[in-house]
């Protein structure tokens, strides 16, 4: 997705057709990934609706936008194929999806102290990667003393 | 009655700094916490106030040991951003490049490990032969770690003596097959010390997202330079080791047999690299590169290495995100130790061929 491109659908649905990976779903095929934008998300359906079908979490990549907002970007592979959902936080918070996915503890735990995106429904917040006296929201600032 | 065991994050036992905190009843681990961070550089906060030439050199200080694959990946990402073929022949380098330090990596590992076993010896033998592997490296690229091979575009040095690769190849080789592997799959004190120690299952490894050795161990047969070639993989014949174990002796086997494919896909590099050209030319030090998003990932020696690079139409990224594989397999460490003896923890946590220099960034 180029920065700053629209969001190409209101509503996503988690069906097995998704899968197919067909432009009509809203998938683009670009820059080492398969690419589904999508305004809002359910990253629960979405992480029960990837392991069920043999999917491995690799990561999740937060951007900054305006508006205090962040871009979330969650990649998976399936069959050595990169698929990412790529979508947006609300007020800078998003559900957590660690207790379906352990995988995803750590990155949640480390976008929070990046971007300050809390992720509710989280039990463990203690800090990852940041030093006392680092706060959190540290990619946001323009001059952050480290 | 359990108590708790602090090791770390500054402690004789551990490579590099990060925490354990064991809890344990008598002689056996009942859980363990893990704290990272301490090596935490903002690698990322900083190269996103840096130019495209500038983060090459950057990303390459994420790790002392697979140096290399950091600065490739990024700028496989920002070729894909650039729609940018890179020359065949520069293709190959940097398949070799990538490759010596498979070798140079997993060899560092066999000797952290031997040492922890208790073969001294061996460990010493290890680090010999990983010299060998430094010093090609340093013919090829002028370094020893910091190889500074990868350009936007290409690799900044050619390979001209393929003779002197294929020799130390040859006695790397020799050596492995001749005590390394023999030790690591057939010595009783190594079987004891290894076999069924640490255990990560199949479904646990693929539940926690681990990559690398340490899932082929656990019987994920994932490989990223199978699965989805990059450079010139899909033109080379290997094989994928795969042990369904799940313990340190499968980590051990997977990365010893690793290390024999490692040296068969370097000979066919040295056979089939082309002449012509190692790089295109893209305008750095001030290359603006068109606004968007870009992934890739490749195979390093711990695993798979991903980039997401969003750049905005100038010289410097907006979002340089990087997930490397100690950071996905590092969680893992809290199950593996849990009902092993304590004195097997050490082993067990380098077992996992952590990197917290790549973990923290």
């Amino acid at each position: 997705m180029s920065e700053g491109a629209t969001m190409s659908q209101n509503e996503l649905r988690f069906e097995p057709k998704l899968l197919e990976l067909r432009a009509e779903d809203g998938w683009e095929q670009k820059n080492g990934a398969w690419w589904l934008t999508a305004e809002t998300l359910d990253p629960r359906a979405m992480t029960k609706f990837m392991l069920d079908r043999d999917a491995r979490f690799m990561t999740l990549t937060a951007i900054e936008r305006e508006g205090g907002e962040t871009r979330l970007d969650y990649h998976w592979d399936r069959k050595g194929v990169i698929l990412t959902f790529s979508t947006q936080t609300r007020g800078n918070k998003f559900a957590s999806i660690s207790d379906l996915c352990p995988a995803a503890d750590w990155v949640e735990r480390e976008t929070y102290e990046y971007f300050e995106v809390e992720f509710t429904g989280r039990d463990n917040n203690k800090p990852l990667m940041l030093r006392p006296g680092l706060e959190a929201g540290l990619n946001r600032r323009q001059d952050a003393k480290l | 009655m359990s108590y708790r065991i602090p090791i770390g994050p500054f402690h004789p036992a551990l490579e590099e700094p990060y925490k354990l905190d064991l809890i344990c009843e008598g002689e056996t681990v009942r859980e363990a916490e893990l704290h990272v961070g301490f090596n935490f550089r903002a690698i990322e906060y900083l190269a996103e106030r840096r130019n495209y030439q500038q983060v090459i050199s950057l990303v390459e200080r994420v790790c002392g040991i697979c140096s290399n694959v950091h600065s490739l990946t990024f700028c496989l990402t920002v070729e894909r951003l650039l729609n940018l073929q890179i020359p065949e022949r520069a293709q190959y380098i940097r398949v070799a490049m990538a490759e010596l330090e498979r070798l140079h990596s997993h060899i560092l590992w066999a000797g952290i490990a031997a040492k922890l076993i208790g073969f001294k010896t061996m460990f010493m033998s290890c680090f010999a032969m990983r010299e060998k592997v430094m010093d090609t490296l340093e013919m090829i690229s002028g370094n020893r770690v910091n190889y500074g091979m990868n350009s936007i575009g290409g690799v900044v040095r050619d390979i001209t003596d393929h003779s002197a690769i294929l020799n130390v190849v040859d006695a790397i080789e020799k050596e492995l097959v001749g005590s390394i592997i023999p030790v690591f799959t057939t010595n009783s004190t190594v079987a004891s010390r290894c076999t069924g120690i640490g255990v990560l299952t199949t479904q646990q490894a693929i539940s926690m997202g681990i990559v690398g050795p340490l899932a082929r161990a656990s019987g994920v047969p994932q490989d990223l330079r199978r699965d989805a070639p990059y450079l010139v993989y899909d033109r080379l014949e290997f094989d994928v080791p795969v042990q369904e174990g799940g313990d340190v002796r499968a980590r051990l086997v997977v990365r010893a047999l690793e290390l024999i494919e490692s040296c068969r896909i370097l000979r066919q590099v040295m056979r089939d690299m082309p002449e012509g050209p190692i790089a295109v030319s893209t305008g750095a030090p001030r290359l603006k590169v068109p606004a968007g998003t870009a992934v890739a990932r490749i195979e390093a020696p711990r695993g798979e290495v991903f980039y997401s690079v969003t750049a905005n139409g100038t010289d410097v990224p907006s979002r340089v995100k990087v997930r490397t594989p100690t950071f996905a397999n590092m969680p893992s460490m809290q199950w593996a130790v849990v009902g092993a003896q304590l004195a097997d923890a050490p082993l067990i946590q380098a077992s996992i061929d952590p990197c917290y220099s790549c973990t923290d960034r």
